[in-house]
């Protein structure tokens, strides 16, 4: 009974830390830096999150994203509180640090202009337990203010990818 | 500069660009015709020559051509399609000296250029695939001493230009070269101080504004060319007028007067040209009010104020004409000389 109990006991354990990498896609608010309309661009998103105790744990976050003439990149850290399930985990988080925004206009002495500034945000994302160790983020959303540039602006950022979580803290909660 | 030739369409975006001599750049700022607020374009302003003044924008929005006052030379710009920046193509066009002025045709073939120190009319052909500049064979044209602007008809027939020393109006028939020669009767009296006029879209009338007499004259267009007043002819304005600027359809005119920092209203008669100051007028403005253009659409009459540096934006009521004040205007942290809109 014990031999048998183990192996799903190891099935419930909560993970440390969760490492995520996917693809991302950024509404990116153009119109304060003059474009006729705000730009789509895609990359990608890498965040870790170390839980400190089963729910609470900290996020570094990292995403690179192009469109036309664009890129955009947001590095930052926060706080997340995790609501674990059996097979799903369900989150919100608040993001801070900083964005660089790089635009390419030839200038006759220079290829194009960048500016880095804060950044801050938060969002919320649900990821399903694939298997031992893997988990899909089936979507995080997040809406993160920069000030590059000398303005303000309010980007939306959607990710999605693969999750590997190592480690364990404690047993994921039964439905 | 109006932009000769746009065609109409709903309110959305306009692209503004303006001249800044004293930091040697241009401007560029994005127009939201909802409010009429001005976004800085990234990367605005870009460095052009030695005290960029005259500005205007080629009808197929592609290039943005700046004369700079001090080199003597014009300055090409390519505009980004998607963003609207500017981007220089080196080297810059000599011309002659102290552009004052410049202006298109509604072809966008050629552009001619008023040099003020030079005395002369600089004509140039524009190659419609990279915008470059080649000196029209015969010009520049000398005239006398003195020019200080000038504008072309819609039809690309005439060019007018506004001698303030004598206080008159030379008139160039322009061949399909661009060579030009003088229109029978020239120089077409004006008043005292001409200073700065623009054509009706239609091409009847020419509307001169004279900063020393403090009037506006209204001159008809014959088909040769020549300028006659119309009955009335000159009529009051307010102080020192400097700048004038003509609705979209040539139903409306108005002018800014520097000296009582407003801006007079009239409807034109579309068959006699004569003036009828609306109700309301004179319309307050920002100290120095210095230059007056209306947007492609003719939704919209930007005021440059030198004075306070700043951009005002007006709406212009298709129905009546009077001006009303859209409460946004925007900062340029320095003394515009030159602005041109696009779409």
């Amino acid at each position: 009974m014990l031999l048998i109990s183990v192996p799903h006991l190891h099935a419930q354990e909560a993970s440390r830390f969760d490492v995520f990498g996917g693809f991302s896609y950024l509404r990116f608010n153009a119109l304060t830096i003059g474009y006729r309309n705000d730009a789509n661009l895609y990359g990608w998103n890498f965040d870790g999150t170390g839980y400190i105790k089963l729910s609470f744990g900290v996020t570094v976050d990292a995403s690179g994203d192009y469109g036309s003439k664009i890129s955009a990149y947001h590095f930052m850290i926060g706080p997340q509180y995790t609501w674990r399930r059996d097979k799903s985990n369900l989150y919100v988080h608040g993001l801070f640090g900083k964005a660089q925004n790089n635009i390419s206009i030839v200038q006759p002495t220079r290829s194009g202009f960048e500016s880095v500034g804060r950044s801050f945000g938060g969002g919320f994302g649900y990821d399903y337990h694939w298997r031992d160790r893997f988990s899909i983020r089936v979507f995080q959303v997040d809406i993160l203010h920069s000030t590059t540039f000398g303005k303000g602006q309010n980007d939306a950022r959607v990710s999605t990818g693969l999750i590997y979580h190592f480690g364990h803290i404690g047993h994921r909660r039964r439905l | 500069m109006l932009l000769m030739g746009a065609t109409a369409c709903a309110p959305g975006t306009h692209l503004a660009y303006v001249t800044l001599p004293e930091s040697n750049g241009v401007a560029a700022y994005r127009i939201r015709d909802v409010n009429s607020i001005f976004t800085a374009i990234v990367g605005s302003p870009y460095l052009a020559g030695n005290s960029p003044g005259p500005i205007v924008v080629s009808p197929s929005t592609k290039y943005v051509y700046v004369a700079n006052r001090v080199d003597n030379t014009i300055s090409l710009f390519k505009v980004d399609s998607q963003i609207g920046s500017l981007t220089e193509v080196l080297p810059r066009a000599a011309t002659g000296l102290v552009p004052a002025a410049m202006v298109m045709n509604a072809s966008g073939s050629l552009l001619f250029v008023v040099n003020e120190i030079g005395s002369s009319i600089s004509v140039y052909s524009i190659n419609s695939s990279n915008g470059a500049l080649s000196l029209v064979a015969g010009t520049p044209v000398f005239t006398t001493p003195n020019p200080v602007t000038l504008a072309v008809t819609p039809s690309g027939q005439f060019l007018y230009v506004v001698n303030t020393n004598l206080g008159a109006i030379f008139g160039y028939s322009i061949a399909a070269s661009g060579a030009l020669q003088l229109v029978p009767g020239s120089p077409f009296p004006s008043d005292v101080g001409a200073f700065s006029l623009v054509i009706d879209p239609n091409g009847k009338f020419v509307y001169v504004a004279n900063s020393t007499a403090s009037t506006v004259s209204i001159l008809a267009i014959a088909q040769n060319g020549a300028l006659s007043p119309v009955a009335g002819s000159p009529f009051a304005t307010g102080t020192t007028p400097v700048s004038v600027a003509v609705s979209k359809g040539g139903q409306y005119l108005y002018i800014a007067n520097q000296g009582s920092n407003n801006i007079t209203e009239y409807s034109i008669d579309p068959n006699t040209g004569f003036p009828t100051v609306l109700t309301g007028s004179p319309v307050s403005a920002s100290m120095g009010p210095s230059l007056l253009l209306t947007d492609p659409d003719g939704f919209f009459l930007y005021v440059v104020s030198q004075g306070s540096k700043t951009i005002t934006s007006f709406s212009i009521p298709a129905a009546t004409g009077e001006l009303a004040g859209t409460a946004e205007s925007t900062s340029t942290s320095a003394s515009v000389v030159g602005m041109a809109v696009s779409h």
